[in-house]
């Protein structure tokens, strides 16, 4: 075992030590509310930054049995710190929009994303906006609108019940379900943007 | 139509560019976000395999917010002002 690795195994060896336990999350705390600062110094007061590491040594050691070795300990943690902050300013975000006002601005950018303007262009955003109502489950087309009304995935997952793995498959088999009925038609992607959209 | 009027096309439609470059993007495998997150850290460090790192690397296309996530890591990571 090398030198690095010997303190990775200590950081995880001191944080399961009852005895060594409040010592090494003090430390963790920290290191990690160094390395959130740095990447959120400037989106977040110092209390916000204070709370949100504090969350992150919670839940540091909640997983501490998913540690693997396949990175250094604190980038570890450190990543998930990175999506408790993340996670909180997703929210915060949004969290004067009500799930009608998101859904109903998504179907609004849907509408106006497949309204036609060439022939061509027409056959295929009919095809794809036929298949989002016909061929999507109720849940595949809340997800998709919710994407389009610009709600992160951590948040519909959020409000819709979901972790974002499972959000993650739900919109993969609807991507799926769509790409395979716009090939079916003898469309693809493309089809779907302008010339000049095409060339970007 | 007349085709000297400017159509909200010419400028582009963002909606339909998401839509289409989600459809463009999709594969009959890829990795969740779930998963996309538990190797993040290794990702940051180069210590994935290239076949992991590819599906990651195509799935930080599609998801602007594990690409966020990345970002965010790398940043926090820097040395700049590290101790």
């Amino acid at each position: 075992m090398d030198g690095t690795a010997a303190i990775e195994c200590d950081w995880v060896v001191a944080l399961r030590d009852p005895a060594r336990r409040d010592d090494a999350a003090t430390r963790l705390r920290d290191r990690v509310r160094r390395a959130l600062g740095r990447s959120f110094g400037r989106q977040l007061s110092d209390a916000d930054l204070d709370d949100l590491t504090q969350d992150t040594v919670v839940r540091t050691l909640a997983k501490l049995e998913e540690f693997r070795g396949e990175s250094q300990f604190l980038t570890w943690a450190t990543a998930i710190g990175v999506r408790v902050v993340l996670g909180e300013i997703r929210k915060r975000k949004h969290a004067t929009r009500a799930m009608d006002q998101v859904l109903a601005d998504g179907r609004d950018a849907l509408e106006q994303a497949l309204a036609p303007k060439s022939l061509q262009e027409d056959a295929a955003r009919t095809v794809l906006y036929g298949a989002i109502e016909d061929a999507l489950t109720e849940a595949q087309r809340e997800a998709l609108l919710a994407k389009l009304g610009g709600l992160s995935m951590m948040e519909i997952g959020r409000r819709t019940g979901r972790n974002r793995g499972a959000l993650y498959k739900l919109l993969h088999d609807a991507r799926k379900r769509l790409l395979a009925h716009l090939k079916q038609a003898g469309y693809g992607p493309e089809d779907l943007l302008t010339a000049e959209e095409a060339t970007v | 139509m007349n085709d000297s009027k400017p159509t909200p096309d010419s400028t582009g439609n963002p909606a339909r560019a998401s839509l289409a470059r989600m459809l463009e993007l999709t594969r009959g495998e890829e990795i969740d976000c779930e998963g996309f997150a538990e190797h993040l850290a290794a990702l940051v460090e180069g210590n994935v395999e290239p076949e992991l790192k590819a599906l990651m690397d195509h799935h930080r296309r599609i998801c602007p917010e594990c690409e966020e996530e990345r970002q965010a890591l790398e940043r926090a990571l820097s040395p700049q002002d590290a101790t």
